[in-house]
């Protein structure tokens, strides 16, 4: 029994870890760029402008939140604008709706005129690394009432939320495959307490 | 007959050495791989359980995520001595001595007037705005104090926001700490990341299912990062 679990957790441990390391890497290497604001993203920085005539939805004006951002999809479409809607400022008194829209790797500035009919588009690749920081901080805690509003975005929650959740098995079960091994419990122990007195000592002295 | 230490090596016993010697580090490597991975887990074992469950509460409008809502705020004003220097970081630096305030300096004055300097200082789980009357020589001070949960909230997000920020260098030993231990935690995800994959090769006689689920993670990743950019391209 004992030789069975001891098995089933490290195999558990090793491919979870093996299936969840993209991940890891993903949120380890965009902390470094997040942390470090002066590394370059590897962003082109090119910037793509268009402009189109459009159909504004009949509701945009009267909606709000997920609806308002449903409907603005429509005229996104329409200029082949693909993405999460970030915020959208409305302008009642010029009529004009801007919507930011990102995806990773490129940000979409969506200028709709409700008067005129008129959208106009602007661009800007981001780069890869720009890519993971935006990859690392969704869907986050802001404008949630339209968060997820792409159905892309809805997936890397979940996403997001799995590499959380996981990383409490693989830290559980990795704590558990250390404890077996009884020559290593001693030094395993003096670097569990090292680790958790840097820790508790640098958040006292910052609460202090 | 030559004496022993005279005598040349045949070449099979010089083979069969250097493969053992081989077989050695191979162990020693493989041996202080796995130590150095365990090791590092411990090590950064609070801090993995720190940002996973602040990331988590940061993507979801838990209950224990209400912490803004219950946040204290005091304001009051204090009597101050014009502040000296030559840059408003100076000046902001020595207000903060007489006012007995610690913490990140954030100049968030967009709109400078010759009366009137203001800034912020970030100290998890406290924000002090500052207002300074440069006329009567007194600093208005508003605080906000947040939860334990907002704490550990700020602590995920503190100071790594320079990028779309200010862009001013850090100017507290301790957000400096702090994001030095970000880093390293990053540095150790990436070492534990890559020592797995040496395990699990030195490990695993069959490496299919191995390299299965690695597949399936950088192709699920791979897609997020660089394919949905690619296929949602504009023209």
């Amino acid at each position: 029994m004992g030789r069975t679990f001891f098995v089933w957790t490290r195999d558990l441990h090793l491919y979870i870890g093996l299936g969840l390391s993209p991940l890891v890497l993903l949120f380890a290497i965009s902390v470094i760029f997040l942390d470090h604001p002066a590394l370059p993203l590897g962003g082109s920085g090119a910037i793509r402008k268009s402009r189109a005539t459009v159909q504004i939805p009949e509701n945009l004006e009267h909606v709000e939140g997920m609806a308002r951002a449903q409907a603005f999809q429509q005229i996104m479409r329409q200029v082949g604008a693909v993405g999460e809607i970030g915020y959208i400022i409305y302008n009642p008194s010029q009529h004009r709706m801007v919507a930011h829209v990102f995806k990773p790797g490129s940000e979409i500035t969506l200028d709709a005129n409700l008067s005129t009919h008129t959208a106009s588009l602007e661009e800007r690749k981001t780069g890869i690394f720009a890519a993971l920081i935006y990859l690392h901080k969704s869907p986050g805690p802001h404008n949630v009432n339209i968060r997820g509003n792409w159905f892309y975005s809805s997936v890397w929650r979940w996403l997001a939320d799995a590499s959380a959740y996981l990383l409490f098995f693989l830290s559980a079960s990795g704590t558990y495959l250390w404890w077996v091994i009884k020559a290593e419990r001693k030094i395993g122990l003096l670097l569990l307490g090292a680790g958790a007195t840097s820790f508790m000592g640098v958040i006292y002295a910052i609460a202090l | 007959m030559p004496l022993p230490f005279d005598a040349e090596r045949s070449p099979v016993v010089v083979a069969e050495g250097v493969k053992a010697r081989r077989r050695g580090w191979g162990k020693t490597i493989e041996i202080w791989n796995e130590k150095l991975h365990y090791y590092s887990g411990l090590y950064l074992l609070l801090f993995i359980w720190l940002f996973s469950l602040t990331g988590l509460v940061l993507n979801h409008q838990w209950e224990i995520h209400n912490f803004w809502e219950r946040r204290k705020e005091s304001t009051f004003t204090q009597k101050v001595q014009p502040p000296p220097g030559n840059s408003d970081m100076e000046r902001a630096g020595d207000l903060m001595r007489q006012l007995h305030l610690r913490g990140e300096i954030q100049l968030t004055d967009s709109h400078p007037q010759p009366e009137r300097f203001e800034f912020r200082v970030y100290k998890p789980p406290l924000l002090t705005d500052i207002r300074l009357d440069l006329g009567k020589n007194e600093a208005t001070l508003h605080q906000i104090r947040v939860n334990g949960w907002g704490f550990m909230e700020m602590l995920h997000t503190f100071d790594v926001e320079k990028r779309e920020g200010p862009g001013a260098p850090r100017n507290w030993l301790l957000s400096k700490i702090w994001c030095f231990s970000m880093d390293a935690v990053a540095v150790g995800f990436i070492f534990m990341v890559l020592s797995s994959y040496y395990m699990w090769f030195r490990l695993k006689k069959s490496h299919l299912w191995g390299w299965f689920t690695l597949a399936l993670g950088f192709g699920i990743c791979g897609f997020f990062v660089a394919g949905l950019n690619w296929l949602y391209r504009l023209g």
